[in-house]
């Protein structure tokens, strides 16, 4: 053939024959009888030194000394492992939880959704990595609480007693950090009291007592709840306002309403000295009064006009004061006396948020146990004193 | 230590100082029926300095003076 210029050559169809070449000509080599030295190149040269195969094909990741770490250095987790186009387990970011759970940095940056009829406490455990976050949703009816361990929710405490962070269904919550160990919580927040008894007052029988800021007074329903447990005196006071006072007598286990009710006088032995005992009192819209001791009733009587209750644990100071240890000691503007079973709980104080007291005291149990202050828990803000030196004990009704 | 009790004549409440016993005030003290006495409390071991030389009382000792027609009237209320 003779020389053609390769521009006059005809192109080549859509796949080159195998067997065809490209010369190459080395021209700086001038020690030939013809200056410069030509090789050919086939097809199958080229394929050779060209980088070949897709992602998942031979050379892939599957073909790698270990391919586990591979997918973890790369961040796809378990993805990648077969010859699938699905990698959402690796970028996924939600996990979801129906149970009581603590964090761990897997959960670092994703939604928790939470979905459960019931409580689910979040527990946010010191150690977790530097920046950790993660949003929190409620799904389900129940509520969630943040909890603690070795770490701080700004704002937020975490336990029995103390006002708990938590999120109602379909609130939504991100912890934030804040420091080390130290987070915030930014969304649908609301408080949640944990209820627990721990603490009562002892009042020593000589001058002691307790006095609400400003006495207590309904005109028309009301109900007063307290637990005693009388120790030192066979006569005491558990509640006085104006002429009207509730006295138990020790030495025959029965206690007396007077003023309140007309005249109430319990049966014999209704309760026992030196044991925790509960005493209610209600007044309906018909002025019918009852009472009871230890969810029994102690009898009915009629009374109008204003009820008032201005201290408990003294009447006056001829009157021997209540020796012995109060504890929750809870008002109330309606009628209870439906609830009384609720209320005395088989001998257990109980959480009486969902019965919305005037005035409810703890008595130490959302005030540490310490200072001359009991803070009232009703919705009347009506917070008391301590008077004469009553001691916090860790004895309570059980 | 326990809680120490002394009882004092009502013209010495003036002299006592309220930081170093438990009673809250001189409004909140109890006083004998006839009103001329009135007694304090303190827990600590040290002696307030305006009851040296009284008659300290242990918890059941004053129950029981207290317990008497001189501080309770012998026919309360109720019972």
């Amino acid at each position: 053939m003779a020389n053609r210029r390769i521009s006059s050559l005809s192109s080549l169809g859509g796949t080159p024959n195998t067997a065809d070449i490209i010369p190459i000509t080395d021209v700086s080599d001038t020690t030939g009888s013809a200056q410069g030295t030509t090789k050919k190149v086939t097809v199958a040269n080229l394929v050779a030194a060209a980088p070949q195969g897709d992602l998942l094909a031979a050379n892939n990741l599957s073909d790698v000394a270990n391919a586990g770490t591979s997918r973890t250095n790369l961040g796809l987790g378990t993805a990648a492992t077969t010859a699938s186009t699905d990698y959402a387990s690796a970028f996924y970011n939600i996990v979801t939880k129906t149970t009581h759970y603590t964090l761990t940095n897997a959960e670092n940056g994703k939604v928790i959704f939470c979905n459960s009829s019931g409580l689910i406490d979040i527990t946010v455990p010191s150690g977790l990595t530097s920046g950790f976050n993660c949003r929190v949703v409620q799904g389900g009816a129940g509520r969630v609480r943040f909890l603690t361990s070795g770490t701080t929710i700004n704002g937020y405490t975490s336990g029995s007693n103390a006002p708990n962070a938590v999120i109602g269904q379909h609130g939504v919550a991100d912890l934030v950090p804040t420091g080390t160990n130290i987070y915030s919580l930014h969304g649908d927040i609301n408080y949640l009291l944990v209820y627990s008894n721990v603490n009562s007052v002892n009042f020593d029988g000589t001058n002691d007592y307790f006095d609400p800021s400003s006495a207590i007074s309904f005109t028309g329903v009301y109900t007063l709840s307290m637990w005693f447990k009388q120790t030192t005196d066979a006569l005491g006071i558990l509640a006085f306002g104006g002429s009207a006072y509730i006295e138990p007598s020790g030495s025959n286990g029965r206690v007396l309403v007077s003023g309140y009710s007309g005249g109430i006088h319990s049966a014999t032995n209704s309760y026992t000295f030196g044991q925790w005992s509960h005493f209610m009192i209600a007044r309906n819209s018909s002025n019918a009064v009852e009472a009871w001791v230890n969810g029994v009733s102690a009898g009915t009587g009629t009374n109008s006009g204003t009820a008032t209750f201005s201290k408990f644990g003294i009447y006056g100071t001829s009157v021997q004061p209540f020796g012995g240890d109060l504890d929750e000691i809870s008002l109330f503007d309606s009628d209870q006396s439906a609830n009384i079973a609720t209320i005395y709980n088989s001998g257990v104080p109980t959480d009486l948020t969902s019965l919305s007291p005037v005035n409810w005291y703890r008595m130490g149990d959302n005030d540490g146990a310490t200072g001359t202050t009991i803070t009232d828990l009703g919705s009347g803000s009506n917070n008391g004193t301590l008077i004469n030196g009553p001691t916090f004990t860790t004895n309570v009704p059980s | 230590m326990s809680r120490k009790y002394v009882i004092i004549n009502s013209d010495e409440v003036s002299s006592v100082n309220f930081d170093q016993v438990d009673e809250t005030s001189e409004s909140t003290l109890r006083y004998s029926l006839d009103g001329s006495k009135t007694f304090v409390k303190f827990d600590t071991d040290a002696t307030p300095s305006f009851l040296d030389g009284k008659t300290q009382y242990s918890h059941s000792e004053i129950l029981t003076i207290l317990a008497t027609d001189e501080w309770t009237d012998p026919n309360p209320p109720g019972e």
